[in-house]
């Protein structure tokens, strides 16, 4: 019997090490972000950096000499503080009533195909969101600005918004749906209506879930780049209105890396310090906001608020807005889907598709592009998956509930979900890339990704692990099964909805991405890869070098709709495969045991 | 190793952090026969339960003192849990079979102990249902979702799977607080078949139901064995004054 | 009494609303200033070129409020979806969503940037570390042999065919023959960084040069690395390669003085900035370097100021 407890012991040390790897990671990155910043910090001095109100580098400035240019970047936290709240006001408020009206308004076949619709969003690369903002968003919004160019905090916001909300209603829908049926009817039993018993009993019992998707959201937010550069107007300037002109720290970094002198750099770096920094104290307060419910404020607020929401039928408004929220968030998602297509479809060709790459011809393909993106699809998702169920699995099944290390764990996959996806690329291309011989592969984009898809696995997967009643786990253990058993054969199979969850939203992930592979895997469109140390495109990078410069617009959109139809496709695979095996493990098909038995009894 | 039938408690203590929830408790519960736990709510009897098949590991923060042995094994020295909870099995107040297959709730005990051949997974299946008087209602929804089925055929099915694997003792907490009379009456029945082959302990706080299918009985008050002894004179004449003033309602 | 609240509430936000909408419709719109960010090639030479009282555009401080968009695509695009809106972009990138302004009368084409008369002119450079000699005799076989082939009649050809401007009518470029002896390696790369204005072009010079020189010598695409991020970018990439000789860099303007310290260079095309506005804008057709000038420094805000100076 010592063989099983030695498994137990070996089964705990796995899963305890796949959590560390998240720490591990963490440390490096923020390594790797110091190293690089601190130079720069010292020289231009910490405080002048963070609340020096003017940023005009000089890409010539040296370290050993005088600087010449000014590294202030008070505007841009400014910017990046008011976008974020900007896109948490619109993704958070949208995500969470649309997830409240997937999860309890909504049935049958809109639920279905609602639900596909929201998961397709998370794969629609930032540069899309951007064209979609120009074209169609800026001529509708453009008569509020003083100059027409409704560039600015309130398109961005919007857009933003958008994009943050599959990852907010995702991961709500799954912590509503896990509410236990008997608090809805045990509010049924005591006269309250369908809108009560959801918003005074099923909402308040998902809060950890929802508190979940509103900091991974918010991490989106605080990283996200391409879209911002097109929407905000990019100038060094505090925004003091809606449609002024601003700037991002992320949208910074982009616009000046490629030609930054080594001061510059450094305070690029020192920039993407900041955003870490950021995450870290958002992260903090969310946390003290959660443990703050006993206080004698919070009950005093609680008993306001409670007054407050019986004058004026809360749930019923709810229910309104839930609905409002649901049909404005439909109609973007419809709105942005159709422009694609309107713009791209007419433009597949067979040769776009499977043409054979031809260096200087005017014809494009992208055949190479969509191999390279299911080569990198695949990879990822065989390193993440697994990993991160894995360190939820520590994270949720081994640990007490106070533990120093949960807390560290817990941070450390907050703060992953913050680092903007430019900084993972140049941490990759750092790493990876050097480690495979300095040349972009395949192989280095996916490892990137992998790092960025932990913290949405692992949160997705701890959410559903934690709904999973621990009636389950007691009957296993008194049945005499070992802990892994019982996480393997009850827990896991119980979790696999929030499971095929995370694998959606890191499909969708991985096709959207382009920064981490820009600097990883490539930007120029070349031949057929011939395997994962090739250097390639990903389509999402496709579709950015092909928008650039105004001669493959029509391809752009083309590849656009590629897409579009593979992220569909992967998705409905995903739920597909999801399904199947949920069926095969509660065991709701009639298979041949009945027929097999009875010839025994006989 | 071989386990026994019966129990032996000397002198246990038990804290949940700081609240002493068991307090020097000893006893001794006889093989095959069904031995009950009675007192009000909070009194230690599902704690002193669950610290039979180690349970009560689970919980944080949870110490215990003391001996308890099953026939000549002191459990809490012995470092396999897995075989103590093989051989006693539990069956909890509120039915949880796993989502799950009925044959897969059932054959998941045998499994989980090397048994793979499907001709002897299935004859287990059998035995352990009709054992539990439910073959003939679940013989022809083997494949079906256990979740389908009605409170007191979960609970039931509850049974028929801790049985799968052959316990030697059967401690069941509250086994019936949840069900109907029928099923209540269904399930007595079936203890009463089951002690010729297994001990039974039994949580409950329904004494007609003690009465009805104990043979010892032993009566907590907050942590403390007040009394413990035949059913029978428990119920006619106890001996110490708070376990008549409980049989006979005034408390509790 | 609550009913009452709530309707007066819902009217002063009506109201509001309505405010706010006349003030922000009515009068007429700012011009919305668009431009690209700092570390391209195009925006470089278009600050160098306009200028007003002998201050240039990179002198100048330009309005706040400026939009920079990172891509020629976006530049474009804005242009094309805000009514009041004016940009620069290298001629060969307009198409039919937006109006080119002329520019002092002057048309803008390629005739008119070979005679001089269009303004708003700019040279492709083609740049490496002058630690590899002024006409590249230490860089790497592959790319010394490719920078001849830049020199040569052949790659104007092809950049006459593509749109740009041959340098000068009157150089003469002789027929390109190569240097190159034996094959190849594939490990061999030409490393070229820089201009996104230049990037479609050095593809098409690639390709041509591939199909002179690749059967004899095993010159295929991938000995080329190209990754377009901005000419200043492909700047620092050169002054980076004191080495390996093999990296080129591509500016879209003239470079500058630290710049040209540390770099060979030569004018491989020249190509016009065409300076753009809405397509419904009928309130102006030319414009002039100052108005250039005045307009992004935010002197001027207003399209209709433009009629009144005339």
């Amino acid at each position: 019997m010592n063989r099983s407890r030695a498994k137990e012991k070996a089964g705990k040390a796995v899963f305890a090490g796949t959590a560390a790897i998240c720490i591990i990671a963490v440390v490096v990155i923020f390594a790797f972000i110091l190293i690089r910043s601190i130079p720069t910090i010292s020289k231009i001095g910490f405080f002048d950096f963070l609340f020096g109100s003017t940023w005009a580098p000089d890409r010539n400035d040296v370290f050993t000499e005088a600087l010449a240019g000014q590294y202030g970047v008070l505007t841009m936290i400014v910017g990046t503080l008011f976008a974020t709240v900007g896109a948490l006001a619109v993704g958070g408020i949208l995500g969470y009533f649309t997830a409240v009206y997937l999860a309890f308004f909504c049935k049958g076949k809109i639920k279905k195909v609602f639900n596909t619709v929201v998961n397709l969003l998370a794969g629609i690369p930032s540069v899309i969101y951007g064209f979609f903002g120009i074209k169609a968003l800026m001529p509708l919004f453009g008569w509020m600005s003083p100059n027409g160019n409704a560039s600015g905090l309130f398109l961005v916001s919007l857009v933003l918004g958008i994009m943050i909300m599959p990852t907010v209603v995702a991961l709500s829908k799954t912590s509503l749906e896990a509410v236990p049926r008997s608090y809805y009817e045990g509010a049924l039993a005591l006269g309250a209506t369908h809108e009560q018993a959801v918003f005074k009993t099923m909402v308040p019992a998902a809060k950890s879930g929802i508190t979940a998707s509103l900091i991974l959201g918010i991490g989106r937010a605080l990283g996200e780049t391409m879209a911002v550069v097109m929407l905000a107007g990019n100038a060094t300037e505090i925004p003091t209105g809606l449609f002024q002109s601003f700037r991002t720290l992320t949208a910074n970094i982009v616009l000046e890396m490629g030609y930054a002198g080594e001061v510059q750099m450094g305070a690029l770096f020192a920039t993407g310090l900041v955003l870490l920094i950021f995450i870290a104290i958002i992260n903090f307060l969310m946390g003290l906001v959660r443990s703050d419910k006993n206080s004698d404020k919070a009950k005093i607020k609680k008993e306001w608020l409670g007054a407050l929401k019986n004058k004026i039928n809360f749930s019923k408004v709810g229910k309104v807005v839930s609905w409002i929220a649901a049909i404005f968030g439909g109609l973007f998602l419809v709105a942005i889907i159709v422009y694609i297509l309107i713009m791209g479809l007419p433009h597949i060709s067979w040769n776009l598709l499977f043409g054979e790459f031809e260096l200087g011809s005017d014809s494009v393909t992208i055949f190479p592009s969509i191999v390279a993106t299911f080569m990198t699809v695949v990879v990822s998702l065989i390193i993440a998956i697994p990993l991160g169920v894995a360190a939820a699995i520590f994270l949720n099944e081994y640990t007490k509930k106070g533990n120093k290390l949960i807390t560290m764990v817990r941070s450390a996959v907050d703060i992953l979900s913050g680092v903007p996806s430019i900084v993972y690329g140049l941490f990759g291309a750092a790493t990876f890339v050097l480690l495979f011989g300095g040349s972009s592969s395949i192989l280095a984009g996916s490892l990137t990704i992998s790092i960025m898809l932990l913290p949405t696995v692992i949160r997705s997967t701890e959410e559903s692990l934690k709904s999973v009643p621990d009636a389950f786990r007691e009957g296993s253990l008194a049945l005499g099964a070992g802990k892994l058993r019982t996480i393997f054969k009850v827990v896991l199979p119980s979790a696999m909805p929030g499971i095929i969850s995370a694998v959606i939203l890191s499909i969708g992930r991985v096709v959207s991405e382009s920064a981490p592979f820009m600097y990883t895997m490539g930007t120029s469109l070349g031949a057929m890869p011939t395997g994962y140390l090739s250097s390639s495109t990903t389509l999402a990078v496709a579709l950015y070098a092909l928008s650039r410069e105004n001669f493959h617009t029509n391809e752009a959109y083309a590849t656009a709709c590629v897409l579009i139809i593979i992220v569909l496709a992967l998705n409905l695979l995903a739920e597909f495969v999801g399904k199947k095996l949920q069926k095969k493990l509660s065991g709701d098909s009639s298979n041949g045991i009945r027929t097999k038995h009875k010839r025994k009894a006989r | 190793m071989e386990y026994g039938q019966n129990i032996s408690v000397k002198h246990a203590d038990l804290y949940y952090g700081d609240f002493h929830a068991l307090k020097d408790i000893s006893l001794e519960i006889p093989s095959k026969l069904i031995t009950a736990f009675i007192g009000p709510s909070g009194c230690g009897k599902s704690t002193l339960l669950k610290c039979f098949n180690r349970m009560n590991d689970l919980v944080e923060g949870c110490k215990i003192t003391g001996e308890f042995k099953i026939g000549d094994i002191d459990i809490y020295q012995s470092a396999d849990v897995n075989a103590l909870r093989k051989n006693v099995g539990m069956v909890f107040q509120k039915p949880n079979p796993f989502p799950m297959s009925v044959y897969d709730n059932i054959a998941y005990g045998p499994r989980t102990f090397g048994i793979k051949k499907r001709s002897e997974l299935d004859e287990i299946v059998e035995r352990s249902l009709k054992q539990a008087a439910m073959w003939d209602e679940l013989k022809d929804r083997l494949g079906k979702s256990a979740l389908g089925l009605s409170g007191g055929q979960q609970q039931r099915l509850c049974i028929a799977r801790s049985l799968a694997i052959n316990p030697k003792i059967l401690l069941m907490d509250e086994p019936t607080s949840a069900l109907d009379p029928i099923s209540t009456g269904k399930i007595e029945e079936l203890c009463n078949e089951l002690k010729h082959d297994m001990t039974i302990v039994i949580v409950t706080h329904n004494m007609q139901q003690a009465t009805r299918i104990s043979d010892k009985t032993g009566f907590f008050l907050l942590g403390d064995l007040i009394e413990f002894g035949d059913t029978d004179q428990i119920f006619s004449s106890p001996k110490e004054e708070q376990t008549e003033r409980y049989i006979t309602g005034r408390f509790g | 009494m609550k009913k009452a609240r709530k309707l007066f509430l819902v009217c002063l936000m009506a109201v509001l609303a309505l405010a706010t909408f006349m003030f922000a419709a009515c009068g007429e719109k700012n011009i919305s200033v668009i431009t690209r960010e700092s570390g391209s090639g195009t925006r470089s030479a278009f600050e160098e070129l306009v200028s007003k009282d002998g201050v240039t555009l990179k002198k100048a401080e330009l309005v706040s409020g400026i939009s920079a968009q990172s891509s020629t695509s976006a530049v474009i695009s804005q242009v094309a979806s805000i009514p009041t809106a004016i940009g620069f972009v290298s001629l060969g990138s307009v198409d039919s969503s937006v109006k080119v302004l002329q520019l002092e009368g002057v048309e803008a084409n390629s005739a008119n940037v070979i005679n001089g008369s269009y303004k708003l002119a700019r040279p492709f450079v083609v740049a490496w570390n002058d630690a590899f000699g002024e006409n590249g005799e230490s860089l790497t076989a592959l790319t010394k042999d490719f920078v001849s082939y830049l020199k040569s009649a052949d790659a104007q050809e092809i950049i006459v065919e593509e749109g740009y401007v041959t340098v000068d009518a009157n150089d003469s470029f002789a027929a390109f023959q190569t240097s190159l002896t034996g094959t190849v390696s594939a490990g061999d790369k030409v490393v070229i960084r820089g201009s996104t204005s230049m990037d479609e072009l050095m593809d098409k010079l690639e390709a041509d040069y591939i199909s002179i020189v690749g059967s004899a010598h095993g010159v295929v695409a991938a000995n080329f690395d190209k990754q377009c991020e901005g000419s200043s970018a492909g700047m620092t990439a050169a002054k980076n390669d004191t080495t390996t000789g093999n990296v080129i860099g591509m500016s879209s303007s003239e470079l500058n003085d630290a710049d040209a310290a540390e770099l060979e260079q030569f004018t491989v095309a020249r190509d016009a900035i065409a300076v753009i506005v809405n397509k419904d804008n009928d309130q102006i057709s030319n414009i002039t370097i100052e108005q250039l000038f005045d307009i992004y420094t935010g002197a001027i805000t207003k399209f209709s100021q433009l009629a009144d100076e005339e």
